[in-house]
């Protein structure tokens, strides 16, 4: 091939690529704002999904002090109220168990009370608490008796996180 | 007239400048520097011109006024591109010898628009500016190097046996004339005088003859005949012009007093008065305007040198150049592709990337893999979450501050006061309490004890019962301060 033709050649290759380079350049250019659109928006997906996770990292958390307790011996709270109050002045205990998450279930108890001393229910109340796990006052309500002074009937909502069979 | 021609040898940054007249030989060595050229009159030596070839320089001549010729070509279109079409056939019909035996060249096309036309310079018969009927329309003019080829292969045969083979074979006439201008720049005002430039040698010498910058006409004369010169400025003249102002220009040999020239220069001076100036080296004018042309772009270049009769070494130093451009115009456009591609894959990437990340971390968040995108994906997880705060809400509320806090606060509040309590309620939102008092002061003072412990506090109480004791119900609520 002579001098001249490699000129031409070389000079029509060149022209097909600078004039594409400058075709994919300006796109590039003109598409940047899309571009940084997009890029912006994956950022802020992923702002977005951070915010999320600390939520679930949260919600996963609160299991955590309830990992280290012991389920194997848990206190029956019948016996307990019994010792406490008598059986006699026990009128009813409802328990119920609802799964709760992470291998765990929550027993709601309720215990029904008839003409006890209500003094006593606090510190009945204090040692339910202090058990391990504690089993929790969720709420009360007392009617103190009109013919008997620091007598009543009380009726105690409370609740144990107990572990799932 | 503002544009201007590419240099006739721009792939040399050396050139020498060749002026042949009889056996008197001057040359000029110049080398391109910057804007300018630096040039040294050098004496004549065909061993040290083709050494010098060889490693690169350049070598023109200027073709005599007489075997060569300068003409003026108009064509009354506005758009170059037309006229640059019609030029060879338009200069065809002003020679008087078929275009085919002729080597030619144009220099750079000038358009003149009918804005331009009523300020540019009066007409000359051969000269740039469009006619009357031009100025409707507009017109493109360029200066036209013409030589038969016969004539040209004489004159490069004759260079030959000289140790001469030029890349450049331009016209002296016009050489001559940019270098006045370059050299004594010229006043461009519609009545600015003509001016004559007379390069002088030992036998004739060459008269070019113009207005502002443009170029006219070039003639040969004879220092034997000064009404030669009489003649050749009165062809100039348009009718209208009664007289003329003129401005002689002089270079070349025989200038001092008591030269051949020196006596042509007294006796046209004489018949034409007007400014007189001669250039610094006259002698080597032509050689470095020769030069100059050669090595820098500017007004009305040319080379006649082309086509077939073209050198072949310039030939191949143009072709190199070219190839040169063609090199550095393909790495650009491979840059330039290279770097659009580059930046494409750069963001492809870093969408590919900021997507795994996501995925990876939904999934690792939710437990599972989602099969969801984008905006849905964000609905499943916060579904999910919703659903998982519900299902842990007893581990929470069993991790809230215990209720029995709640009790411990209120019962101290009632037993420090008369009152009896016949009904109690506590729950998460507050306290309800039922009772009576011998005092009627004792349900207020429990309200605001109640408040001081931070319930919002709704209490009634009512009149004195059957017992004589006033009964009150007290509503305390935490305000939503308590979790």
């Amino acid at each position: 091939m002579s001098r001249a033709s490699t000129s031409t050649v070389l000079s029509l290759i060149s022209l097909v690529l600078f004039t594409m380079g400058v075709v994919l350049s300006s796109s590039s250019i003109l598409r940047y704002p899309v571009t940084e659109r997009a890029l912006t928006k994956a950022i802020s997906a992923s702002e977005h999904l951070a915010t999320l996770e600390h939520q679930f990292s949260a919600l996963a958390s609160l299991s955590e002090p309830f990992e280290a307790l012991r389920y194997d011996a848990l206190e029956d709270l019948n016996a307990l109220a019994s010792g406490e109050f008598g059986a006699d002045h026990i009128e009813d205990c409802r328990q119920h168990r609802e799964t709760c998450d992470a291998g765990f279930v929550v027993n709601q108890i309720e215990l029904s009370l008839k003409a006890i001393a209500l003094e006593k229910v606090v510190p009945f109340v204090q040692t339910c608490e202090a058990l391990h796990p504690p089993i929790r006052l969720m709420g009360c309500t007392i009617h103190a008796s009109t013919t008997q002074a620091g007598t009543g009937h009380a009726i105690l909502k409370l609740e144990r996180i107990e572990r799932q069979e | 007239m503002s544009s201007e021609s590419e240099a006739t040898t721009p792939w040399a940054s050396t050139c020498f400048g060749v002026d042949v007249a009889g056996d008197d030989v001057c040359m000029v060595r110049a080398e391109r520097s910057g804007r300018g050229v630096n040039w040294t009159v050098v004496p004549f030596d065909r061993d040290v011109l083709a050494k010098a070839t060889k490693s690169g320089a350049a070598v023109a001549y200027g073709l005599p006024v007489g075997v060569g010729l300068a003409t003026w070509v108009r064509a009354p279109f506005a758009s170059k591109a037309k006229a640059l079409r019609v030029f060879p056939t338009l200069l065809d019909i002003q020679l008087p010898f078929p275009l085919e035996e002729c080597g030619y060249c144009f220099s750079e096309a000038i358009a003149f628009t009918r804005a331009s036309l009523s300020n540019s310079l009066p007409a000359a018969p051969r000269g740039p500016v469009g006619d009357a009927a031009d100025s409707q329309t507009g017109s493109v003019s360029a200066l036209a190097l013409v030589a038969r080829k016969a004539d040209m292969e004489r004159q490069l045969s004759v260079l030959a046996d000289m140790g001469i083979d030029p890349h450049v074979l331009d016209y002296e006439g016009v050489a001559l004339w940019t270098q006045a201008l370059r050299e004594r720049p010229v006043s461009t005002e519609a009545n600015a005088p003509l001016r004559v430039v007379m390069f002088m040698r030992r036998e004739g010498g060459v008269m070019v003859i113009g207005r502002g910058n443009a170029f006219w006409s070039a003639h040969r004369i004879k220092v034997s005949d000064p009404l030669s010169v009489g003649r050749f400025l009165r062809a100039q003249m348009n009718p209208s012009e009664s007289s003329l102002s003129v401005e002689w220009v002089w270079a070349g040999i025989g200038l001092d007093t008591g030269g051949s020239g020196a006596k042509l220069r007294m006796e046209v001076e004489q018949r034409w008065p007007g400014d007189s100036i001669t250039l610094d080296s006259p002698e080597s004018l032509l050689a470095r305007a020769l030069v100059t042309r050669a090595l820098l772009r500017g007004p009305l270049r040319g080379n006649l040198r082309t086509g077939t009769m073209a050198h072949v070494g310039a030939q191949s130093r143009t072709q190199g150049i070219r190839i040169q451009s063609a090199a550095v115009l393909m790495v650009a456009g491979l840059l330039l592709c290279g770097a659009a591609a580059g930046w494409k894959y750069r963001v492809a990437a870093q969408r590919r990337l900021l997507d795994a990340q996501f995925t990876s971390r939904l999934n690792t968040m939710m437990g599972y893999s989602v099969k969801e995108k984008g905006s849905h994906a964000f609905l499943v997880a916060e579904r999910e979450l919703a659903d998982r705060r519900v299902r842990r809400e007893p581990l929470a509320r069993a991790l809230r501050p215990s209720l029995l806090a709640d009790l411990h606060r209120v019962l101290p509040e009632i037993n420090k006061r008369d009152a009896q309590v016949t009904h109690l309620t506590l729950t998460a939102e507050g306290v309800q309490l039922k009772g009576s008092s011998g005092l009627e002061s004792v349900g207020e003072k429990l309200r605001e004890a109640m408040i001081s412990l931070g319930y919002v506090v709704d209490a009634t109480v009512d009149p004195v019962d059957k017992d004589n004791r006033f009964t009150f119900m007290l509503n305390a609520t935490h305000g939503g301060q308590h979790e």
